[in-house]
């Protein structure tokens, strides 16, 4: 037997919403407190972190992106008799699966109303809903948003972004037929910049039985303001007992905005992103909003500090902070060590997450 | 020579040379034979401290060339040396910066004085590296077991060059002798050298023993000679040296070189081998290398080694790895982890055999393992076993 419902606990503010998805299969239940994000994963696995780095850190939910598994066609994954958090040996989280990775879509061929096109190392791959469908069925995923027309051309028209919301529509009607029992589907609401075309997009996904919304289709040079202003116009044609996930709005600023939007869940390479570049989290939550006080991040790169014999945050709990110094992370990067990469991605992290339960009154 | 280490013998081989100890050294015990996994920039490429621990490392090793350029010594001192540094509060060995200067470095001019190379920073000038200066660079990184400066030519190499450095090894041995100012933590070990040359590796041997440096090295070796003179060279030196001290052969780290030196009466290797294999998607097994990155492993749902305890095969299957192998750090991180505990766990099983006095079948199950048909078997590791009552070849 298995289930899904999402409840939003009551509270007074009406700009924001704290909720709890619960996910049961065969008795064994995974709930998820929102606010909360996707992390998200490269090939199905995040970014530098072995299991054993992994499990200090709170993350309750992985996004991961099908793309990256298919080299071979179909995934030889698929042929693992075990699902897909067995085969990534995340047992104990919540799964989200999409087709491709929007933050990082690259400018390839165009897709048409039978497939969408996909980019890995060994060349262009071609996914039709079926097999997306096919494949999901086979992963059991715990969710995954439904296969998404996704305009890679910068400045669409008008007539090309009516197209990229009607085949979204259709393949959900497709996905919703033919998914297994148990894994929820999301509906994706879309249609770039044309107002009228969000309205659509989201008031016609709506009437579709979804489990919940994910909201993208944003040009990519557009910047996080500029997506959550679409946004906007999506949501107020969403019904609220469904939970709501945003792409790209990782940066901790947005977060929040997007929070005050009526956004449950945030899909983000934020903590990975700010990893690669050297950088560490040092902002905090407070009350009314990010402590001014602090930078929101040092960039550990920086000579100075070389002879930095502090944590990267004095009261920060995590291993990292715990176990090294500044100078030596300083070390690491400039001698080009991986575990630079990897002391950053536990702190950076476990900062990202546990700040996301500093708004729980 | 002052030590600031026991060291006991707690088992005989019957058969063979092979002996199990306990080191004890400042930062905790040692047992031997003993693989040191080799942390050249002051971290084991993509493990942390914590992890390395957990594997059971007891021994690393740092690089002196390589830190002293960075973070550099003065920092070193300011944080009182490389374990506080990275972190690690088990046992570190420096080697003495002279290798990586012979064979990083263009231009690397060997005199009495010292080596004299080109600065690395690319303005022209020359550095020159003294053995008083090597001393002094690992007294500050501060690890357990520091080595001598030696005048290190390529095993290659013929000659009257290789009598030269030889002697010109012993008289840098004296020269760090003589600086070292920590002789209560810190251990210096010396450097046999004398090429492939019997009669120098004697008359250094006899030489070196006579300083009673706490433990030696059999240096100068792994270098590309004839496996078949190598071997000859290790046993000579095991045969020449006190019982009673650690004997450190540099530079070795294949299953099959490790077994046969630890038949021959080696304690102490240490090589980059198994740690930089795994970067490039190799993964070591008791039945040989797998390549991860090969196709054929895309589908393949086992663990890398049945058995093997290690994190990446108690959460992940083969095909996974190669999924991230070469393009996920995390698949370097999966195997390298793999094979630190592979070369662990083959020492760990080296040490019982010759506790349970039943090393000779060991060696030939690793043998047979590895190689399967013994016409595969490496004729200098059937030579060498020979040499110490081992018949590989034979059955029982």
């Amino acid at each position: 037997m298995s289930g899904f419902s999402f409840n939003l606990l009551k509270i007074t503010d009406p700009r924001f919403r704290l909720g709890k998805m619960i996910f049961s299969r065969n008795k064994h239940e995974k709930i998820l407190d929102t606010p909360n994000c996707f992390v998200n994963t490269i090939r199905g696995s995040v970014p530098h972190l072995t299991p054993d780095n992994l499990q200090t850190i709170p993350v309750d939910a992985f996004g991961i992106t099908l793309e990256h598994f298919l080299e071979a066609q179909p995934p030889s994954s698929t042929y693992f008799m075990g699902g897909i958090h067995k085969f990534l040996n995340l047992e104990e989280h919540l799964l989200f699966f999409d087709v491709r990775d929007s933050e990082k879509l690259q400018n390839i061929s165009f897709g048409t109303d039978k497939y969408v096109p996909a980019v890995t190392s060994h060349g262009y791959r071609k996914v039709t809903p079926e097999e997306y469908i096919r494949y999901m069925n086979i992963y059991n995923p715990d969710i995954f948003a439904s296969m998404t027309d996704l305009i890679t051309v910068k400045n669409p028209g008008l007539k090309r972004v009516k197209k990229s919301v009607d085949r979204t529509l259709n393949w959900l009607d497709e996905t919703l037929e033919q998914t297994k029992e148990g894994i929820q589907v999301f509906g994706v609401v879309t249609g770039y910049d044309k107002h009228e075309e969000r309205e659509r997009s989201a008031k016609e996904t709506a009437n579709r039985n979804v489990a919940g919304f994910v909201l993208n289709g944003f040009d990519l040079d557009m910047t996080s303001k500029e997506r959550l202003d679409l946004m906007k116009i999506s949501l107020k044609h969403l019904p609220r007992n469904k939970p709501r996930v945003a792409y790209s709005l990782g940066a901790p600023e947005y977060v929040l905005l997007g929070i005050f939007e009526g956004i449950d869940i945030f899909n983000t390479s934020y903590p990975s992103d700010m990893t690669s570049l050297g950088h560490a989290l040092t902002f905090l939550l407070i009350e009314d909003g990010i402590q001014n006080r602090r930078e929101k991040f040092i960039n550990l790169w920086d000579d100075k500090y070389q002879t930095d014999f502090k944590p990267i945050l004095d009261e920060c709990k995590c291993y990292t902070c715990q176990n090294h110094k500044r100078a030596y992370i300083h070390h690491l990067l400039k001698a080009h060590e991986m575990l630079a990469t990897i002391l950053l991605m536990r702190f950076v992290s476990s900062c990202l997450i546990l700040n996301e339960f500093y708004l729980q009154p | 020579m002052k030590s600031a280490l026991t060291w006991e013998i707690i088992a005989k081989c019957s058969t063979t040379k092979a002996r199990v100890g306990k080191l004890i050294l400042p930062h905790g015990p040692v047992d031997t034979p003993v693989f040191m996994p080799v942390g050249t920039q002051g971290t084991l490429k993509g493990i942390t401290p914590k992890q390395l621990e957990e594997l059971g490392c007891q021994i690393m090793l740092n690089n002196t060339y390589h830190l002293g350029l960075k973070p550099g010594q003065e920092l070193l001192e300011q944080i009182g040396g490389s374990h506080n540094f990275q972190n690690w509060s088990r046992n570190l060995l420096t080697d003495s910066g002279g290798f990586q200067m012979v064979s990083l470095l263009k231009l690397a001019k060997i005199t009495e004085q010292g080596v004299e190379f080109q600065s690395p920073h690319d303005d022209g000038s020359t550095m020159l590296l003294t053995p008083e200066h090597s001393i002094s660079l690992q007294n500050s990184i501060g690890a357990d077991i520091i080595m001598q400066l030696d005048d290190v030519v390529s095993s290659l190499t013929t000659g009257k060059r290789v009598e030269e450095a030889m002697y010109r090894s012993i008289r840098w041995l004296d020269r760090c002798i003589s600086v070292h100012k920590k002789t209560d933590s810190q251990n210096l070990f010396a450097i046999i050298q004398g090429g492939l040359d019997p009669n120098l590796r004697k008359k250094c041997v006899e030489e070196m023993v006579l300083r009673d440096t706490p433990g030696y090295a059999i240096g100068g070796l792994s270098g590309g000679e004839e496996k078949d003179t190598f071997w000859k060279i290790v046993t000579l030196c095991t045969d020449l040296l006190p019982k009673s001290k650690p004997i450190y052969c540099m530079g070795v780290g294949y299953t099959e070189d490790l077994v046969v030196c630890s038949a021959l009466g080696v304690d102490m290797y240490d090589c980059v081998f198994p740690t930089r294999t795994a970067r490039f998607g190799n993964a070591l097994t008791s039945k040989g290398s797998l390549n991860l990155r090969s196709v054929k492993f895309s589908n393949d749902f086992q663990p890398i080694e049945k058995d093997c305890d290690c994190v990446a095969c108690k959460s992940y299957t083969r095909s996974f790895i190669h999924l991230q192998a070469t393009k996920e750090t995390v698949g370097c991180h999966l195997i390298t982890l793999h094979n630190v505990a592979y070369q662990l766990r083959l020492m760990r099983n080296i040490r019982q055999a010759i506790i349970e006095d039943r090393f000779p079948s060991f060696v030939k199950q690793i043998f047979k393992d590895l190689f399967g048909d013994n016409e595969k078997y490496p004729v200098w590791a059937v030579n060498a076993l020979k040499s110490v009552n081992v018949d590989l070849l034979s059955e029982k």
